[in-house]
């Protein structure tokens, strides 16, 4: 009976793990003690590498104007990319 | 472009040494956008002088325009992309004018930075990539999200932080920075995007000595499309992440957050968050 009984409770516990599972290929939310450590390790595997900023080592020039005064003066090629969105943050 | 040609050595050497390049955002220059008059006009001038020269022209394009101000070539984006394709452009510019190497003629600088805030704003930084499987471009995008001082103290309850003491987040507050997350797509209006469930929660986990640890948990479903068209795509996501508090002064100390199983799309996703660590210039997003 107390066999029966146990295996009954380990088979609700299963049943329960099973509902509360993160759903599949997820991963369970960090616990208060790995909060820190989980978010700071997330957030600098997926922050900004250098290799993703070199756009910044391109002297770009801020407005059209100022750019065709300084290639106008200095008897260089202006450079003209348009887009849609942001090509500085990546929102484009 | 930002993480492809532009960030290839050989494309920023060229531009560096023998051009003068930049950037314009179509809808800064589109009739009703901010953009001065006199650079409007400009833009529209290279545009029709290229298309008077039978060279390829459209709104998401490189134009290499002379000292004097006629189109020398130009490249749609989907060529330009293209590095070899684009170095050959610039070299062959090079080569016809007989261009000389020297200095960049603008230092090169950060180009993503806050919009202007006043001194004590809260700043936040986000970064969003995807992680495979589709639903996203590839490279990173960024956001700024810039909350004012008032708005900024309206993250914590008044009264003291005890241990296990919860609240939730202003949702308008929580709002402005969860449409934001989402991965690198096309479309990045964010008025489009239509939160269907989301909130931000805190709850005091930690009272330190000079810092009281708060622990952010939250939950993000938003209608979000690829590109212009609704596609029926979601964002789905958790974030967790937290806040540190300064025990002697009540402010804000830092801010982190992260997606967790970030999903869209058929793929997965990453968007990371944090205070900005210093104050940036005033300039643009």
């Amino acid at each position: 009976m107390q066999r029966m009984m146990l295996g009954g409770t380990a088979a609700l516990l299963l049943s329960v793990a099973w509902l509360v599972r993160p759903a599949c290929g997820a991963e369970a939310l960090p616990t208060d003690y790995e909060l820190v450590s989980h978010t700071d390790a997330t957030l600098a595997a997926w922050w900004l590498k250098p290799e993703e900023k070199r756009f910044d080592e391109i002297g770009w020039v801020d407005g059209l104007i100022a750019a065709r005064r300084l290639s106008a003066e200095r008897g260089r090629p202006l450079f003209l990319f348009t887009m849609d969105g942001r090509v500085n943050t990546g929102r484009c | 472009m930002r993480t492809g040609p532009f960030s290839d050595t050989r494309v920023i050497e060229r531009l560096n040494a023998y051009f003068v390049p930049v950037y314009v955002v179509n809808e800064d220059y589109a009739p009703d956008g901010p953009a001065p008059a006199e650079e409007k006009a400009e833009r529209d001038r290279i545009y029709r002088a290229a298309l008077a020269a039978g060279m390829s022209t459209g709104t998401v394009h490189v134009y290499v325009v002379a000292p004097e101000g006629q189109p020398l070539g130009t490249l749609h984006v989907a060529r330009a992309a293209r590095t070899e394709r684009l170095l050959e452009l610039l070299d062959g510019v090079v080569a016809e004018l007989g261009l000389k190497p020297g200095e960049p003629l603008a230092a090169p600088r950060p180009q993503s930075v806050p919009r202007g805030h006043e001194p004590g704003s809260l700043v936040l930084h986000l970064v969003a990539r995807g992680l495979g499987g589709g639903g996203s471009w590839d490279g990173t995008a960024e956001n700024w999200i810039v909350y004012s001082t008032e708005e900024a103290a309206l993250w914590l309850p008044s009264g003291e932080l005890a241990e296990g003491r919860s609240w939730t987040i202003e949702p308008c507050l929580a709002e402005r920075l969860l449409v934001h997350i989402y991965p690198v797509t096309e479309n990045n209006d964010v008025t489009k995007n239509s939160i269907e469930a989301g909130e931000l929660r805190a709850r005091v986990v930690q009272v330190g000595a000079q810092r009281v640890l708060v622990r952010l948990d939250g939950r993000l479903q938003m209608r979000h499309d690829f590109y212009y068209q609704p596609d029926g795509n979601l964002v789905e996501t958790d974030l967790v992440g937290y806040l540190e508090v300064e025990r002697s002064s009540g402010c804000l100390a830092g801010l982190r957050l992260v997606t967790h199983n970030g999903r869209y799309g058929g793929g997965r996703f990453g968007v990371a968050i944090r205070m900005a660590e210093a104050e940036t210039l005033p300039l643009r997003q």
